[in-house]
């Protein structure tokens, strides 16, 4: 019982102590400090480098209620070190330090809306304006009432001033509160917080509402109660500032090493980029004579030739041949992959494509049966060079795959949706695992293959960019030992 | 017989390419932009199997200045290029080429593609008859 009493008497001592004015010069002291922190806080901010709108707000409400608050010490101060009497100061710098402190609200409020408005900022210009507007005009006319009263301790009619500002303070805060609670997404992870802070200033000029109402404003109990939420308040947005600026700082440097890792990234691609047409190109010249004169060897032009020394010419024109798709494939590839390669879209028969494309002996060669399935009267807008490209490379993996004897199918529709083709073959299949790695390049789905059947690896990776460029989409249905079927789709939108 | 020029400055396919066109066509061969220029003024060939890639004027240059000296008008220029060398199959024909010839490419690719334009000049004069 003991320790209670004490902690009673002691609180009673704190509260005596608050509504004297040398607790409030303490109290406003400490605000006063907070404030000083928080402006220049945000002054640092705005004179480091080019900041937004926001931190201009912020400075310029931190900076008012700074200045308010300043005043209020310098009126306690004159009043509990200078003896003035408090009457004949007392009323100026509470009517100033009310109207600063609204001022302040409508500027510190601002600062965290802001962001809302950063793409109609007339607008949010304007709403300032009207709240500044109004201030003023409470200010005016309940200072009318002051100037004809002057002299008087705390007169009705300021009391009736005071009120009129609470109002106005509680007025801003609320709006604030809902706008900023309304576009909680919009705003971000610490827009809660900032809500947070603002209630817990709003409970001043609510209790001090009620101090008006219902105990015209002589409650001492309520007066000392409602202080401490505005120092609460500005800890909470101090922190959510820091906060943000910590983040912001973090922000630029992770942008700062992003932006150096794209560079970098940049010029390895431009590097790629032009090796793979340097040594394409390198290539080229010393292939061309190859083929020229293993050619002119082969006719005899350089002597006549028994059986086994043209097969052997033949082995290696194939295999300079090879050498040449890889190096065409590697080329497109890069040029698509790029998007260096330019789409030229034309409506083509695509039956007419189809036969246009395909190459007859090899299929002959290991007795396959072709069938083209296509209606007479399909006409799509595409690419014709580019799709011949990709008929071509299904067309030559699905004879690769079939054993001879066996048949390949084309068939294409065309409905409401979209175009549809596809390429279905009764060739070996390919296990169902190895079907998500189909487009990768260089990527085959038996490691060690047979001459006849080896490739680039890069054909259904060149179909796929190209079929992407036609936004549309390549689906792989396959039963091992039964076939395979490519299906190509693109919608009714992209041709 | 027809004659045809060939600038190419690989001598290796310059050569190659002279031993394929020889039987058909009065091969004439130069080794570089210039000289290609020069001799096209001195033979009036009627087709120049013009390199892209070539010393001192490089290919288009060459195909630009044949295509306005008047009386190489009749003159068909075939483009060999290398595909990748900032160049693509349309803008090789807007300079003023009548054809091209990608590398590498077989013998028979390339008589294909002279007479090809050759039958074409035949082709049109025929119309404008």
């Amino acid at each position: 019982m003991m320790i209670f009493s004490t902690i009673v008497n002691i609180y009673h001592a704190i509260n005596n102590f608050l509504s004297t004015p040398g607790g409030d010069l303490a109290k406003r002291t400490l605000e006063f400090v907070l404030l000083f922190f928080m402006t220049y806080m945000a002054y640092s901010e705005l004179y480091r480098e080019k900041a937004g709108k926001q931190i201009q707000y912020m400075a310029t409400g931190f900076f008012i209620l700074t200045l308010e608050r300043l005043l209020l010490i310098i009126s306690y101060a004159s009043v509990v070190f200078g003896k003035i009497n408090p009457v004949s100061i007392l009323p100026i710098s509470y009517t100033l330090s009310e109207a600063g402190e609204s001022l302040g609200l409508i500027f510190i409020t601002a600062s965290f809306i802001y962001p809302l408005f950063w793409k109609n900022r007339k607008n949010f210009r304007g709403i300032v304006k009207k709240e500044t507007l109004l201030l003023i005009a409470i200010f005016i006319l309940t200072q009318g009432f002051v100037l004809l009263g002057r002299g008087v301790a705390m007169p009705p009619y300021l009391v009736t001033s005071y009120f009129y500002f609470t109002l106005f303070k509680l007025g801003i805060l609320v709006l604030s509160i809902f706008i900023l609670w309304k576009n909680n997404e919009i705003l971000g992870k610490y827009n809660r917080n900032v809500v947070v802070a603002f209630m817990i200033y709003t409970v001043t000029p609510m209790i001090t509402l009620i101090n008006f109402i219902f105990y015209n404003n002589n409650n001492q109990y309520l007066y000392v109660l409602a202080h401490p939420f505005p120092f609460i308040s500005i800890l909470l947005l101090l922190r959510v500032t820091y906060l943000k600026l910590a983040d912001k700082g973090t922000l630029k440097h992770d942008l700062e090493i992003a932006r150096q890792r794209y560079d970098h990234e940049r010029a390895v691609g431009k590097m790629k980029d032009d090796f793979v047409s340097t040594v394409s190109h390198e290539l080229r010249t010393p292939l061309t004579s190859m083929k020229l004169y293993l050619s002119l060897l082969k006719q005899g032009q350089f002597g006549k030739l028994n059986k086994q020394q043209i097969e052997k010419i033949d082995l290696v024109r194939n295999e300079t041949s090879r050498l040449t798709d890889l190096i065409n494939d590697i080329l497109d590839l890069s040029r698509l992959e790029k998007g260096k390669s330019k789409i030229h879209i034309k409506e083509t028969n695509f039956r007419k494509l189809v036969e246009k494309s395909i190459m007859p002996n090899l299929s002959d060669e290991k007795n396959i049966i072709v069938k083209n399935n296509i209606p007479e009267d399909i006409f799509v807008n595409l690419d014709e060079n580019k799709m011949k490209q990709v008929i071509v490379n299904l067309f030559s993996n699905a004879v690769k795959f079939t054993e001879p004897g066996g048949q390949i199918l084309f068939s294409a529709k065309k409905d409401e949706k979209g175009f549809s083709f596809s390429v279905k073959d009764t060739g070996r299949g390919i296990p169902e695992e190895k079907i998500p790695k189909l487009f990768n390049k260089f990527y085959q789905v038996e490691e060690h293959m047979t001459r006849e059947i080896q490739g680039t690896g890069l054909g259904l990776a060149i179909v796929k960019q190209i079929v992407n460029m036609h936004q549309g989409t390549i689906k792989v249905f396959s039963e091992v030992g039964k076939g395979t079927r490519f299906t190509i789709r693109i919608p009714k939108a992209a041709y | 017989m027809k004659t045809v020029l060939i600038v190419e400055d690989e001598e290796n396919i310059a050569e190659a390419e002279k031993m394929i066109l020889e039987d058909v066509f009065t091969v004439h061969v130069a080794n570089d932009g210039e000289e290609g220029l020069r001799l096209a003024k001195e033979v009036k060939p009627d087709v120049i199997v013009l390199d892209l890639m070539l010393p001192k004027v490089d290919g288009l240059d060459v195909c630009k200045q044949i295509k306005a000296i008047p009386e190489l008008s009749a003159t068909k220029v075939v483009m060999v290029t290398a595909k990748n060398q900032q160049i693509d199959e349309e803008e090789g024909l807007d300079v003023g080429a009548d054809d091209y010839i990608m590398k590498p490419f077989e013998p028979i690719e390339l008589v294909h593609v002279i007479t090809q334009v050759l039958e074409k000049e035949i082709r049109e004069a025929e119309k404008s008859e």
